[in-house]
């Protein structure tokens, strides 16, 4: 027997990174930020998922971060994409067009 | 009132009260688990920790100087517990090493991993869990499990061997791991690290530099892949041939003998019974079989812990368990060897005492059969072969045993036949041999020119085994013959000087000294040669 609580967690892991690139190509961010953004659409619930994930997408290249001051604690890590990370986005929103519209389609038939 | 601590997070020193840093600490050292390479670690690590220092100095106040362990609670809500922080998921994308490549590659293909499944557990949720780990049915397995049972008992075994080896699943990692990757987002994943690995070897120019690399890991990885392969099957040759060994001995311990035809026959007794008709003392003959419990089943069950292990990429270790158990084996042989010394001293010296059985009957046939009787020889299937140690029985204080001989000799004069019994027998001493030997019950019946033998013959109970045996010897002069009867089969039988019949059976045959030699009228011979002569 599946757990429900198992899929939807394994789904959501799936299009993670797809929408941290997304967030993160509309403007440079601090976790924070991204965190407040996935939260609205239910992505994730958690800071402790995002941290390993950034700094594997930097390790990887396809981010890199900037220091800044901040008033109320450690300097904070504000994160962009790099323009590896820009090409890797533009295939992926490609292959998820595809794979929405393949799902779309398949719900509907 | 309550101790507090300095602590430094980020850079940053917090005055934390003592039960919280308790959980702090643990917290943190509980997600640091998750994460395999040390300089990534490190890094997330910091991040983490810069992270939860900023959420602290929001806590802290003019008011409120101390962190307390609500506020430690608050961090891990916001922070997420250790098992969201999932570091594998994404590790398969790095290919910066060898290493690294062959680690990921183990960690994709150990993914499904063996977990006891207790929400779908009947008992502990062992056969659950093998059916997830085949992905085979689990009425299949439990099946199985019946079937082993039924078979002497081992499936219970095994199964209380795989209870206390394989782990239960707990978290929702485990229970990911036990049934292997979902289905559902798998594909898009692999997609997505596929493209990923394609625009960065694009966008690296030293691909001659990549494609060495690849080849290199491609190497190491088939490398790894066939040890692992080889190591698997060594495993499972080990589990099913320490099942196979389990399932035999504990048929030969237990006594379930009718189970296995060819191992011993119905009518032996089971192998307590057997020992305690064999040593000195009752104390000396559960010794002996607890001891060949323990020397039998402790490698036959340390095979299948070990190939389990093997197949099951299982690295918990039971050492204290190996440690005793091999200490505890090598006291129940050391117990086998004395006692098997001071069974040996029991049977020292042997003895044979003579019997003439008075033969008047002046005919010149005599016949001789295996007499029938309602105990045991009525039982048998009229072609088993019914000697040597088919039977021990114990009755009334009396071992009934199936190993009378009958020995056919020719007599070089023309007298009459002559009948001799011989009682033999090993002891302690000779007296104890001879005294032995005179017990043995083997109730011949001679009437007229009939000799009837019984198929067994008894001893007292509490004279013991000592390789006791009646052997019943018949010289037959020149010009007489023997005929044997239709049972003749079920006792030994051996013709003096005659090797080369090649009859299995020597009913109803008949026999006369023809020259030197006895010669069979019936039988068939070597070669038509010797038939003629």
């Amino acid at each position: 027997m599946i757990n429900v609580e198992n899929t939807k967690a394994q789904m959501r892991k799936g299009i993670l990174e797809y929408c941290i690139l997304t967030v993160l190509s509309k403007k440079e961010a601090y976790p924070s930020d991204i965190i407040e953004e996935l939260k609205i659409a239910k992505l994730i619930v958690v800071e402790g998922t995002l941290y390993p994930l950034l700094t594997r997408l930097k390790n990887e290249g396809l981010l890199r971060y900037n220091w800044v001051e901040s008033a109320s604690g450690p300097p904070r890590k504000y994160y962009a994409l790099t323009e590896e990370g820009i090409n890797f986005l533009n295939e992926l929103k490609i292959t998820w067009n595809e794979l929405y519209h393949a799902v779309q389609q398949i719900s509907k038939s | 009132m309550n101790k507090t601590i300095s602590i430094n997070i980020g850079g940053f020193v917090f005055n934390i009260e003592e039960n919280a840093y308790q959980k702090l600490y643990h917290y943190l050292s509980t997600i640091k688990k998750n994460f395999t390479e040390v300089e990534e670690r490190e890094e997330i690590m910091g991040d983490i920790e810069a992270r939860i220092a900023e959420i602290f100095q929001t806590k802290l106040s003019a008011g409120k100087e101390v962190i307390t362990e609500k506020d430690v609670e608050n961090v891990i809500d916001i922070m997420g517990k250790p098992e969201d922080y999932v570091s594998d998921e994404f590790a398969n994308s790095d290919a910066k090493s060898s290493t690294q490549k062959e680690k990921s590659a183990e960690q994709t293909t150990s993914t499904r991993r063996l977990f006891r499944d207790s929400e779908n557990a009947m008992l502990g949720g062992v056969c659950s869990g093998l059916s997830h780990y085949f992905n085979i049915d689990i009425a299949i397995v439990r099946t199985l499990f019946i079937v082993f049972t039924i078979l002497g008992g081992s499936g219970i075994l095994i199964y209380i061997i795989l209870l206390v080896a394989v782990p239960e699943a707990k978290t929702t990692n485990d229970k990911l791991h036990m049934r292997g990757q979902s289905i559902n987002l798998e594909s898009i994943k692999e997609h997505f690290t596929k493209i990923k690995d394609d625009i960065k070897s694009n966008t690296k120019n030293s691909k001659i530099k990549n494609a060495f690399n690849q080849t290199i890991d491609k190497g190491v990885q088939v490398g790894s892949t066939f040890v692992r392969a080889f190591s698997k099957i060594i495993g499972l040759a080990f589990v099913i041939g320490g099942i196979f060994a389990l399932v035999l001995a504990v048929t030969v311990l237990f006594g379930n003998s009718g189970l296995l035809p060819m191992v011993a026959s119905e009518n032996i007794e089971d192998l307590p019974t057997l020992l305690s008709l064999l040593y000195p003392g009752e104390t000396q003959s559960t010794l002996v079989f607890f001891s060949m419990i323990f020397v039998l089943l402790i490698p036959i069950i340390s095979l299948i812990v070990v190939g389990t292990k093997v197949l099951f990429n299982y690295k918990k270790s039971f050492k204290t368990i190996a440690i005793s158990s091999t200490i505890l084996w090598f006291i129940c042989a050391g117990i086998l060897v004395i006692t098997g010394i001071d069974l040996g001293m029991n049977m020292r010296s042997d003895t044979s005492i003579e019997y003439e059985i008075p033969y008047t009957d002046s005919s010149d046939v005599l016949f001789i059969d295996v007499s029938e009787d309602n105990k045991f020889s009525n039982h048998i299937a009229f072609d088993d072969v019914w000697n040597h140690s088919e039977l021990v029985r114990v009755e009334n204080e009396n071992i009934f045993l199936g190993y009378p001989e009958l020995v056919i000799k020719e007599r070089q004069d023309s007298g009459n036949f002559e009948i001799i019994l011989y009682k033999q027998s090993h002891g302690m001493s000779n007296k104890d041999a001879i005294n032995k030997a005179e017990r043995i019950d083997y109730k011949i019946n001679l009437t007229g020119n009939r000799l009837l033998l019984p198929p067994y013959f008894s001893i007292p109970k509490a004279d013991k085994l000592r390789v006791q045996r009646p052997v019943i010897e018949v010289r037959v002069p020149k010009g007489k013959r023997i005929e044997l009867g239709k049972n003749i089969d079920r006792i030994e039988l051996s013709v003096s000087g005659q090797h080369n019949y090649y009859d299995d059976s020597f009913s109803n045959t008949t026999w006369v000294v023809t020259g030197e030699q006895l010669i069979c009228l019936e039988c068939k011979t070597v070669s038509p040669l010797s038939e003629l002569e």
